[in-house]
C-alpha cells in the first residue's frame, strides 16, 4: 500500500504535465498520405514536438485556452491550426504540398522548400516533391540531390554514392521501407537506383546518428516509401531521353492500399543521344594489353537498366498500418565485341588473327519487408519489422583468339582467358522500435534488432586460376536506448546508447551518440554532437581505377578483416530568421579498421589471401557551411566545406599518410530556384578543389643477374598529385500546364555542365609508348534532357 | 550574432590543407644481389629517370653511404668502376645468413633485409654432352633440324620436395664457335626460340628444367647456376607489367626507395657443347 501512495505521489506531477497534451496525425492534403517527421510547435514560443515516421505527434504543455499551431514540414506549407476546448483528439492535420496549383508563387515565411536543416544535430530532411525543380542530367534523383548538401560530396560524376564528412559511399547505412540496401548506383553510377515517384521521405544523418541505427560509420540515408493513398486513386507518368517510369497509387476498399512505381530505361531498344552521350563517357572499350594490334570491332553496349518498388498498406485501425514493401533493381550491361584482322607481312603468307571478346556486367539489388506499427495511445509507439534485401554483382569477361598463317594447318597461337568476378551480399533482419513520450521533458526510445549476413565472393582466372574465393556468414545483435531530454525550453538533449554483439569476432561493443541543442537567443542555435559507431559489413576497395566498380563486400572476421570503428565529434552554430538560415557545423572523426585490397601489391612477405588485404586508419575534419534561403518565390542555398581526409596504412606509401582518394580541400554548391508563373526556373554550381591521384613520377628498371632489365614505373606517393579542380554549371528551366480537370502536366528542359567545363575524370598511361603516353579523360561534358510528367 | 560572427574568426585555426608530405624527387634504386657461391654478385644504386625519356639513360649513382650488416658486424662498401657497383671482399655469404642493408643518400635512407635461402641439393645435368652436327644448307637440314629439336635436349634436375622457387643462370665458360653459320636463314620454329631463350629463367617451382640444345648460340663448355630465391625477387616476375587500369607501386623490400635486395643459394654443374670430331 505504501508503494502505490509513493507511486501517485511521484507520478502526480507528470499527470499534471500531461493534462495539457495533445496528440494528432499530420498528412498529405492532397491523397491522405501520413507525413513523417512533420514539426509540431506552439505558434511563437519553443514549446514544439516532431511527429514519428507514421506522421503520429504528442505535444506536451500546451497552453490552456485558444491556441494556434504550427505544423510545417519541408516540401509543404506552413499549417496554422487553431485549438480550443472544443477541439476532440486526436486532431488530424492536412498539409498542402508547396506549388500544387498552377502558376502559383510561394511567399509565406516558416517554410523551407527543398531542405531542411532544423530539426537536428548533423540531420538534413528533403522534400522528395520538390527534387524535380532542381537541374537534372536523365533523372530526378534522390542522391544526386543529396550531394548538393554542405558536407557531401558533389564531383563524384561516375558515382551517386555518397562521401559524406570524409566517408566513402559504403559507410553508409542506406535503408528503403527498413530493407538496407548495399548499392545505390544505376548506370555506373550516374543515376542512383531509386525512384524518386516511390519515396516519401528522405533523412541523412550526417553523423552521430541516433541509437536506434547502426552498423555504418559514416552516415545513414533513411528513405521511407510511399504508402499509398487510402483516399483516392493517383499516379504519375513520366518520359525522359534515357527512361520512362510510373507510378500509380489505388485505395481497397477502406482499409487497403497499394502503391507500384516502376522505371526502365530503354536504350536497349531505342538508343538516344543522350545514352550515347553518357555511354560513351562512362564505358571503356579499349582493347585488352595483348591485342594491341587486333582491330576491334566497334559495338554500340547493350544496356538497361530498371526497378521496381510495391507497397501493399492495411490499415486495420487508426491506431494500425501494416505494409509490405519490395524493391528491385537491375542493371544490365553487355560490351561484348568482335575482333577480326588480317595483317600481310612482307614476303611471308597472311597472318590472320580472329576472335572475340564477350563481357557481362550485372548488378542490382532486390529486397522486402514487412512492418506492422501501432500508435497504441498518445504516448506510446511501436513498429516491428521484419526484412530482407539482397545485392548481386557479376562480371564475367573472357577473351578468345586465333592466330593462323594462311597456307598452315596449325594455328600460330590459340590465346583463350576469362575473369569471373562474383559478390553477393545477402540479409535478414528483424526489429522492434518502440517510442515513449514520457512528458514533456523526455521522450524515450528504445528496441532491438537481429541481423544475418551471408556474402559470397570469387575471383577467379581461367576457371582454376582462384585469386580470392570467400564464403561469410555472420550474425549480429544490437540493443539500444534513447531518451530525447527537454530539461529547458532551451536546450535539448539526445543521447542513446547502442550495444552490439558481433559473432566472427565474437565482439560485444557499446557505442554512445549524444547531441544536443542549445538556444542562445531567440534567432541563435548551439550545436554539439559525439557518437561512436562500428561497421561490420565492408566494401573493398580494389585498386581497380577504370573499369568502374570492381569493390566487392566482406564481413569483418578475425585475421582477416577487422571491425571498422569511428568516432564523431560535431559542433556547430546556426542563426536563423524567418526567411533565411545561417549554419556552421565542424567536424573531426577518427576511423580505425579501413581496409584496402590489391592485386598486385603483394607484400613480399605474405601468404595467401592475407598478403592481398591492407589495413589502417584516417582522420577526416572539416567545417561546413550553409547559407539558405527558405521561402519565397526565389530560394536556394549556398554551401561550403573546406575538409581533409587523411588514411595511414604501415604498408602502404612507406607508412606515411596520404591523402584519400576523395579528399577535397574546398567544395561549393549553389543552388537556386525561381518560381514565375507557371514556370520554374533553377541552376546548381558546384565547384570542387582538384582531387587526389598517383602519379607516376619516372621510370627505372631492374637488372637481372644476366643484365636483362625488368621495366617498371616509379608511382611516387600515394595519391601524391591533384587532379584540376572542379566546376560546373547545370541549369533547367519546367513549365507547367494542365490537361484536362484533372492532369497537371509538367514539361522540363535541363542542361548539365552548361559552359562545357572539361573536368578531369582520370589520366591514362599507356606505358607501352614512348615516351609514356598520357591521356585525360573527362566527365560528362554539356548534356542537355528533355523531360515530361503527368500527374493526376 | 557576435558569436557567430566570433566562430567564423576561428576557421583558420582548424588546419586542413592540401599538404602532400612525401617527396618523392629523390627516391632511388637499390639492386642487391648476394650469392653463396659468389658473395655480393651485383650492387647498384640508381636513379629514377625521367618518364618522358625513350630509353634507360642507365645512370647509376655512385656516391651513395652504403652499409652491409651480418650478425652485428658492419661493412662498408665503395664503389668500384671495373665492377660498375659497390663491393667489399670481405663480405661472405652462407646459407642461413641474415643480411641488412643501408644506403644513404642526399639525406635520404633506404633500407632492406634478406636471409640467404638454404642451397640447392642434388643438382645433376644429363646428358653431360651433346654433340650437334655442323649445320650448313643442304637438303634435308630442315628435317634434321627438327629432329634436334625434338631429341637434342639437356635436362637439368635437382631435390624441390616443398616447390620453392628456383631459377637457373646458363653461362658460357669457352665458346668454340657458332652453333648456325653467319646468314644462316633459319626456320621460324628455331628463331623464335633462339629469340625466347633468356640465360636466365623465370622462377619456377619444379625440380626439373629442359633446354633444347640448339637454343645456345657456341659449341663449347657452359656451367648452369641453380639459386634457390626468396620471394622478393619471385614478387619482381609478378609485377613487371603495369599499366594505367592497376597503377600502384611494385614491390619492394627496400623500405623508402625502391628496387631489390635478396639473397640466393645455389649449386652449380657442366656440360658442353660438342662439334663432331673431324
Amino acid at each position: 500500500m505504501k508503494y502505490k501512495l509513493l507511486f501517485w505521489v511521484l507520478t502526480t506531477p507528470l499527470f499534471l504535465w500531461s493534462q495539457n497534451q495533445i496528440s494528432g496525425i499530420v498528412k498529405d492534403d492532397a491523397n491522405g498520405e501520413t507525413i513523417p517527421f512533420a514539426t509540431v510547435m506552439v505558434k511563437d514560443t519553443d514549446t514544439g514536438t516532431m511527429g514519428n515516421s507514421d506522421g503520429y505527434f504528442s505535444l506536451f504543455n500546451v497552453p490552456e485556452g485558444s491556441t494556434q499551431l504550427q505544423i510545417s514540414h519541408v516540401g509543404y506549407k506552413t499549417l496554422y491550426y487553431t485549438l480550443d476546448e472544443a477541439t476532440a483528439m486526436p486532431i488530424e492535420v492536412r498539409l498542402t504540398a508547396l506549388a500544387t496549383e498552377l502558376g502559383e508563387v510561394v511567399l509565406t515565411h516558416h517554410q523551407n522548400k527543398i531542405l531542411n536543416v532544423e530539426q537536428g544535430v548533423s540531420k538534413v530532411v528533403m522534400a522528395t516533391n520538390q527534387l524535380k525543380l532542381l537541374p537534372n542530367v536523365g533523372e530526378v534523383d534522390v542522391f544526386r540531390s543529396l550531394q548538393l548538401l554542405p558536407g557531401v560530396s558533389a564531383t563524384n560524376e561516375n558515382s551517386s554514392g555518397l562521401f559524406v564528412r570524409g566517408g566513402t559511399p559504403d559507410q553508409n547505412l542506406v535503408l528503403l521501407d527498413g530493407m538496407t540496401v548495399y548499392k545505390v548506383d544505376h548506370f555506373f553510377g550516374f543515376f542512383s537506383a531509386f525512384n524518386t515517384n516511390a519515396i516519401k521521405e528522405i533523412q541523412l544523418y550526417k553523423g552521430a546518428f541516433p541509437a536506434k541505427y547502426g552498423g555504418r560509420t559514416s552516415s545513414v540515408v533513411d528513405l521511407m516509401g510511399k504508402t499509398g493513398s487510402f483516399e483516392k486513386i493517383g499516379g504519375q507518368f513520366g518520359i525522359n531521353l534515357l527512361s520512362a517510369n510510373g507510378f500509380l497509387e489505388i485505395p481497397l476498399h477502406d482499409k487497403w492500399s497499394i502503391s507500384m512505381a516502376g522505371r526502365r530505361s530503354y536504350t536497349d531498344i531505342m538508343e538516344s543521344p543522350l545514352f550515347n552521350s553518357i555511354s560513351d563517357n562512362l564505358l571503356d572499350s579499349d582493347a585488352p594489353a595483348t591485342l594491341t594490334n587486333a582491330e576491334i570491332q566497334q559495338v554500340e553496349p547493350d544496356f538497361y537498366f530498371y526497378d521496381w518498388n510495391t507497397k501493399l498498406s492495411y490499415r486495420p485501425s487508426s491506431k494500425d498500418l501494416i505494409s509490405l514493401s519490395t524493391y528491385s533493381g537491375k542493371d544490365y550491361l553487355d560490351e561484348s565485341r568482335i575482333l577480326n584482322r588480317i595483317i600481310t607481312p612482307p614476303q611471308t603468307a597472311a597472318i590472320t588473327i580472329a576472335g572475340a571478346i564477350d563481357e557481362f556486367t550485372n548488378w542490382g539489388n532486390n529486397g522486402a519487408s514487412l512492418k506492422w506499427s501501432r500508435q497504441w495511445d498518445s504516448k506510446w509507439y511501436t513498429s516491428l519489422l521484419m526484412a530482407g534485401s539482397e545485392y548481386f554483382s557479376n562480371y564475367d569477361r573472357q577473351i578468345g583468339f586465333l592466330v593462323t598463317r594462311d597456307g598452315e594447318p596449325e594455328p600460330i597461337q590459340d590465346f583463350n582467358t576469362q575473369i569471373i568476378e562474383d559478390n553477393k551480399v545477402e540479409e535478414l533482419k528483424a526489429s522492434i522500435d518502440t517510442e515513449y513520450a514520457y512528458n514533456g521533458k523526455h521522450k524515450i526510445g528504445f528496441g532491438a534488432s537481429y541481423t544475418q549476413n551471408h556474402i559470397d565472393y570469387s575471383n577467379v582466372r581461367d576457371e582454376d586460376t582462384i585469386i580470392l574465393e570467400r564464403s561469410q556468414q555472420a550474425h549480429y545483435l544490437a540493443a539500444y536506448l534513447s531518451d530525447t531530454w527537454v530539461p529547458t525550453e532551451k536546450l535539448n538533449i539526445e543521447m542513446g546508447l547502442r550495444a552490439s554483439y558481433y559473432n566472427l569476432t565474437n565482439d560485444f561493443l557499446l557505442a554512445p551518440r549524444f547531441s544536443m541543442r542549445y538556444q542562445l537567443s531567440p534567432k541563435t542555435q548551439l550545436k554539439a554532437a559525439y557518437g561512436k559507431h562500428y561497421q561490420f559489413t565492408n566494401r573493398i576497395i580494389n585498386d581497380n581505377i577504370t573499369e568502374g566498380s570492381r569493390d566487392f563486400w566482406m564481413l569483418a572476421e578475425t585475421d582477416i578483416i577487422p571491425i571498422s570503428e569511428a568516432d564523431l565529434y560535431v559542433l556547430g552554430i546556426s542563426y536563423e530568421t524567418q526567411g533565411w538560415l545561417f549554419d556552421i557545423e565542424g567536424y573531426y572523426k577518427y576511423l580505425s579498421g579501413l581496409s584496402e585490397f590489391s592485386q598486385q601489391f603483394r607484400r613480399t612477405n605474405g601468404n595467401g589471401e592475407a598478403q592481398l588485404f591492407f589495413f589502417g586508419t584516417g582522420i577526416t575534419k572539416g567545417l561546413e557551411f550553409l547559407i539558405q534561403k527558405k521561402s519565397g518565390a526565389y530560394t536556394g542555398w549556398i554551401s561550403y566545406t573546406l575538409a581533409q581526409v587523411r588514411n595511414t596504412f604501415p604498408e602502404l606509401n612507406y607508412g606515411a599518410s596520404f591523402p584519400a582518394l576523395h579528399d577535397q580541400l574546398h567544395e561549393l554548391k549553389w543552388v537556386q530556384n525561381y518560381e514565375l508563373g507557371r514556370w520554374n526556373f533553377s541552376s546548381t554550381f558546384t565547384y570542387g578543389s582538384g582531387k587526389p591521384y598517383s602519379e607516376p613520377q619516372g621510370q627505372y628498371s631492374i637488372d637481372l643477374l644476366n643484365g636483362d632489365g625488368l621495366g617498371f614505373v616509379d608511382v611516387g606517393s600515394k595519391n601524391g598529385s591533384r587532379l584540376p579542380a572542379y566546376h560546373r554549371l547545370d541549369v533547367a528551366a519546367m513549365y507547367r500546364f494542365p490537361l484536362g480537370k484533372r492532369i497537371q502536366s509538367e514539361v522540363a528542359l535541363s542542361v548539365f555542365n552548361l559552359y562545357n567545363r572539361k573536368n578531369v575524370w582520370y589520366y591514362e598511361y599507356d606505358f607501352n609508348q614512348s615516351p609514356v603516353l598520357v591521356t585525360q579523360i573527362n566527365y560528362l561534358g554539356t548534356t542537355p534532357n528533355l523531360s515530361f510528367n503527368l500527374k493526376f | 550574432m557576435k558569436r557567430f560572427i566570433f566562430l567564423l574568426y576561428c576557421l583558420p585555426f582548424f588546419g586542413c590543407t592540401e599538404d602532400n608530405s612525401l617527396n618523392d624527387i629523390d627516391n632511388f634504386i637499390v639492386e642487391g644481389y648476394l650469392t653463396n657461391l659468389e658473395g655480393i654478385k651485383q650492387l647498384r644504386v640508381k636513379e629514377v629517370f625521367d618518364l618522358n625519356a625513350t630509353s634507360d639513360p642507365m645512370q647509376d649513382i655512385t656516391d651513395a653511404q652504403i652499409e652491409l650488416v651480418k650478425a652485428g658486424e658492419v661493412f662498408t662498401l665503395y664503389y668500384d668502376e671495373n665492377l660498375a657497383g659497390y663491393t667489399n671482399p670481405n663480405v661472405y655469404v652462407d646459407s642461413g645468413d641474415i643480411f641488412g642493408i643501408s644506403v644513404e643518400r642526399n639525406g635520404r635512407t633506404a633500407s632492406a633485409t634478406t636471409q640467404v635461402p638454404m642451397p640447392t641439393k642434388d643438382l645433376g645435368i644429363t646428358p653431360e654432352t651433346i654433340e650437334i652436327p655442323e649445320i650448313k644448307l643442304e637438303i634435308g637440314i630442315q628435317e634434321t633440324l627438327q629432329q634436334l629439336m625434338q631429341n637434342a635436349r639437356f635436362t637439368v634436375n635437382w631435390s624441390n620436395p616443398d616447390q620453392l622457387p628456383h631459377i637457373l643462370i646458363f653461362e658460357l665458360i669457352q665458346g668454340e664457335g657458332p652453333i648456325f653459320p653467319e646468314n644462316f636463314p633459319l626456320p621460324e620454329n628455331i628463331e623464335s626460340l633462339l629469340r625466347g631463350f633468356s640465360l636466365v629463367s623465370n622462377p619456377i617451382i619444379t625440380d626439373t628444367y629442359t633446354v633444347p640444345a640448339l637454343s645456345f648460340p657456341e659449341y663449347g663448355e657452359y656451367r648452369v647456376y641453380v639459386y634457390r630465391v626468396n620471394q622478393e625477387y619471385v614478387d619482381l616476375f609478378d609485377t613487371q607489367k603495369q599499366d594505367s587500369r592497376e597503377l600502384i607501386v611494385a614491390p619492394s623490400n627496400v623500405v623508402n626507395g625502391l628496387g631489390i635486395f635478396t639473397a640466393m643459394s645455389g649449386e652449380v654443374v657442366t656440360f658442353r657443347l660438342s662439334k663432331p670430331l673431324p
